[in-house]
C-alpha cells in the first residue's frame, strides 16, 4: 500500500516540506554562483541555531559570531549537494565544529607539545582537564565575579576536553540526539555515549562544590 | 549496582535512552538514593544554564557577513587575485604599446604599418614578431614552465585536486606564497625532473617523478601520489629549479600546516612509524548517508632510516582551503610510533593525508591531537 508521501508524489501534490527544500536547493545554487542575497537569506536561516552553539564552545560573542561568519562563508558555497534542510544545518553545525576544533588546536599548540612530551595518554583523564584548560588559574577577585552561576558554568565548560565539550553542547544545547550527534562528529554512536559520560563525569567533579 | 552502571543510568536517563521498565526502577531508586538525586539535579542544572539565554545575531553580523561573502566570491577564478590580474592587465597593455614601436624599430620605413609591406619586408616583420615573441612570451612548451595559469589548474582538477576551485574559500592566513618571480628563459632545460620520495607501506619509497613546469617549477600546485592508502600532497611553496640528482628526497618540499596541533617528539629510537590513517573516502560530508562508511587504513612504514634525529616527520594537514585530515592520534608503542587521522574539516574538497620525511636535521613534529576514547 503507497505511504501518504507516495499518494501525493503520484498525484503531483507536494508536501510543504519538498517545496521547501527544492527552494533552499536553488538559493543553494545561487549561493554557488555567487548570488548575495540568497546567501543571506539561507545565512539568516541557519545563523541563529549556529550562533547558539559558537557561543558556548568559545564563550565570548566576538568570537562566536566571528566562527558563524567563517562557516557560513566557506561552507554554504562548497556544499554540492543538498538533501533536506535537516542535512544542511547538520553540514554547518560540522563545519562549524572543525574550524571551531582547529583554531582551538592552533591555540593550544605549546599545552599539548607538553602534554605529548610529559604524559602518556592513560593519565587523560584528569589531565584533559588541566591541558585544555584555557586560563590560569583565577584570582580571587576573579574567582568572585565567576561565582554568577552562568559563568560558573561556563568555566568548567571550557575546562572540558575539547571533544567532550563539543558532544556535551551539541546534546544540551543544540539537543541533537546521539545519533545526530555521531553524524556530526563522524564517530559512532557508542563513542558520542561515551564522550558526554565523560564529560558529565568531568562537569561534575568541575562544579559540584561550586553550584 | 556498580558506580559505572549507576552513572550510565543517570546519563541515559537524562538524555531520555531508558526504556519505560528501566526507567521506572532508576526513578525508585532516585528517591532512595540522595548523591544520585544531587547528581541529577546538578545535571539538570547544567542543562538548564546551557539551554538558557537567548543571545540574537544583530544586523550589524548579516550585513558583514554578506559582504565578507561577496568578498570572497568577487575573486577571480583559478586563484587569481586582483592584483595579479591587474598586473597581467598591464603588462599586456604593455606590450600592446610598445610592440609598434619595436616593429617600428626594425622596419623603419614603415609608416605605422599603414603602407603596403614589400614581400622583403614582410618576410624581416615576420622575422622581428618572432624575436620579440620569444623575448617577451614563452613557447607553448615553455609556458608551462612560467605560468601556472590556467594550466596547472586544469591539471588539477582533472587530476582531481579541488583546491583551485575552491581558492576563493581558502582564508587569507592559508593563502600561497606569492608566486616567485619564474626564471629566465635562458635557464630552461625542458627534460629536467623532480622526484618526490614519499613514504609507503612497503619498505622502499615510492617515487613519484613530476615533469617540471607541471607544477613544481611554477612554484605552486601540489603533488598527489595515491601509494598504497597513503597520499602524499605536500604544498610545494618554493620549488626550485633544479635536477633529479639534486632532489632525491623531499629537500624542495615544505608541507602546509596550518593551524595545526604539534606535537614535539624524538623518533630516535622508534625502529617504525605505525600510520593509522582514518579517512572518509567520500567527498563531501556524506549527506547522503551512502558514503558514510569510513574506512580505517593502517599504513605501516618500514622506516629504519627514519631511526634516526636526522629525519623528521610531518604530518601534512590539509591543503589551504580544506580542514580536513588532522591527526586525531599520536602514540608511542614500544616499537612504533602510532598516528591516527580523522577528517576533521568543512570537507570542501577532496581529503588527504600524508606525511613527508625532508632530511634537514630539524626536530620531528607531528600533528596530533589527543583521544579521550
Amino acid at each position: 500500500m503507497a505511504g501518504a508521501g507516495e499518494l501525493r508524489r503520484r498525484s503531483g501534490v507536494r508536501s510543504e516540506e519538498e517545496r521547501t527544500d527544492d527552494s533552499t536547493a536553488r538559493l543553494l545554487e545561487r549561493i554557488r554562483q555567487g548570488d548575495a542575497d540568497a546567501f543571506e537569506q539561507v545565512a539568516r536561516e541557519q545563523a541563529p541555531r549556529l550562533f547558539r552553539l559558537a557561543l558556548k564552545l568559545c564563550g565570548r560573542r566576538e568570537d562566536a559570531e566571528d566562527l558563524v561568519q567563517e562557516t557560513l562563508v566557506r561552507a554554504l558555497p562548497a556544499l554540492r549537494r543538498f538533501e533536506g534542510r535537516a542535512r544542511l544545518s547538520t553540514y554547518l553545525i560540522r563545519a562549524l565544529t572543525n574550524i571551531w576544533k582547529n583554531r582551538l588546536r592552533s591555540r593550544k599548540r605549546s599545552r599539548l607539545v607538553d602534554w605529548f612530551r610529559g604524559k602518556r595518554e592513560d593519565d587523560d583523564a584528569q589531565d584533559s582537564l588541566e591541558a585544555t584548560a584555557i586560563d590560569p588559574v583565577p584570582s580571587a577577585e576573579q574567582r568572585i565575579e565567576a561565582e554568577q552561576r552562568g559563568a560558573v558554568v561556563r568555566d568548567a565548560i571550557e575546562r572540558l576536553e575539547p571533544n567532550r565539550r563539543l558532544a556535551l553542547l551539541l546534546r544540551e544545547v543544540n539537543e541533537m540526539s546521539y545519533e545526530e550527534i555521531a553524524e556530526t562528529t563522524g564517530v559512532a554512536v557508542g563513542t558520542v555515549r561515551s564522550r558526554l559520560a565523560r564529560a558529565r563525569d568531568d562537569l561534575r567533579r568541575l562544579l559540584e562544590d561550586r553550584l | 549496582m556498580s558506580d559505572e552502571r549507576l552513572q550510565r543510568l543517570l546519563n541515559d536517563y537524562l538524555d531520555d535512552r531508558l526504556e519505560a521498565a528501566e526507567r521506572k526502577r532508576f526513578e525508585e531508586r532516585l528517591a532512595t538514593d540522595e548523591t544520585l538525586a544531587r547528581q541529577l539535579a546538578l545535571a539538570m542544572r547544567v542543562r538548564a544554564e546551557l539551554r538558557d539565554g537567548d543571545e540574537q545575531l544583530s544586523e550589524v553580523f548579516y550585513t558583514r557577513t554578506v559582504a565578507h561573502f561577496s568578498a570572497a566570491k568577487r575573486r577571480l577564478p583559478f586563484g587569481l587575485s586582483w592584483s595579479t590580474a591587474g598586473l597581467a592587465l598591464a603588462t599586456a597593455a604593455a606590450v600592446a604599446i610598445f610592440l609598434p614601436a619595436v616593429l617600428q624599430k626594425e622596419l623603419p620605413g614603415m609608416p605605422g604599418g599603414a603602407a603596403p609591406i614589400e614581400p622583403r619586408q614582410r618576410e624581416r616583420a615576420k622575422d622581428a614578431t618572432d624575436t620579440t615573441r620569444k623575448s617577451d612570451e614563452p613557447a607553448d612548451e615553455d609556458r608551462r614552465l612560467t605560468d601556472p595559469r590556467p594550466d596547472d589548474d586544469l591539471g588539477r582538477e582533472a587530476a582531481g585536486d579541488e583546491g583551485s576551485r575552491l581558492e576563493h574559500l581558502v582564508p587569507h592566513e592559508l593563502r600561497e606564497a606569492p608566486t616567485p618571480p619564474p626564471p629566465a628563459l635562458e635557464e630552461a632545460e625542458p627534460e629536467r625532473r623532480l622526484v618526490v620520495t614519499a613514504p609507503s607501506t612497503r619498505s622502499q619509497p615510492v617515487e613519484t617523478e613530476l615533469e617540471e613546469g607541471q607544477s613544481l617549477a611554477s612554484g605552486r600546485g601540489s603533488v598527489a601520489k595515491q601509494a598504497d592508502n597513503l597520499q602524499l600532497n605536500a604544498k610545494v611553496e618554493d620549488a626550485k629549479r633544479v635536477s633529479a640528482d639534486e632532489v632525491d628526497k623531499l629537500e624542495a618540499y615544505r608541507g602546509v600546516l596550518p593551524a595545526a596541533v604539534e606535537l614535539q617528539a624524538d623518533l630516535a629510537g622508534a625502529g617504525e612509524v605505525l600510520v593509522l590513517d582514518a579517512r572518509d573516502p567520500a567527498l563531501g560530508l556524506s549527506l547522503g548517508g551512502k558514503e558514510k562508511k569510513q574506512s580505517r587504513v593502517e599504513s605501516r612504514l618500514d622506516a629504519p632510516a627514519a631511526a634516526t634525529a636526522a629525519n623528521r616527520f610531518v604530518a601534512i594537514g590539509p591543503r589551504p582551503g580544506l580542514d580536513a585530515c588532522t591527526a586525531l592520534r599520536v602514540r608511542r608503542t614500544e616499537s612504533a610510533w602510532e598516528i591516527s587521522f580523522e577528517e576533521s574539516g568543512s570537507r570542501v574538497g577532496s581529503v588527504s593525508c600524508g606525511i613527508e620525511i625532508p632530511g634537514d636535521g630539524a626536530p620531528i613534529h607531528f600533528q596530533g591531537w589527543p583521544l579521550d576514547e
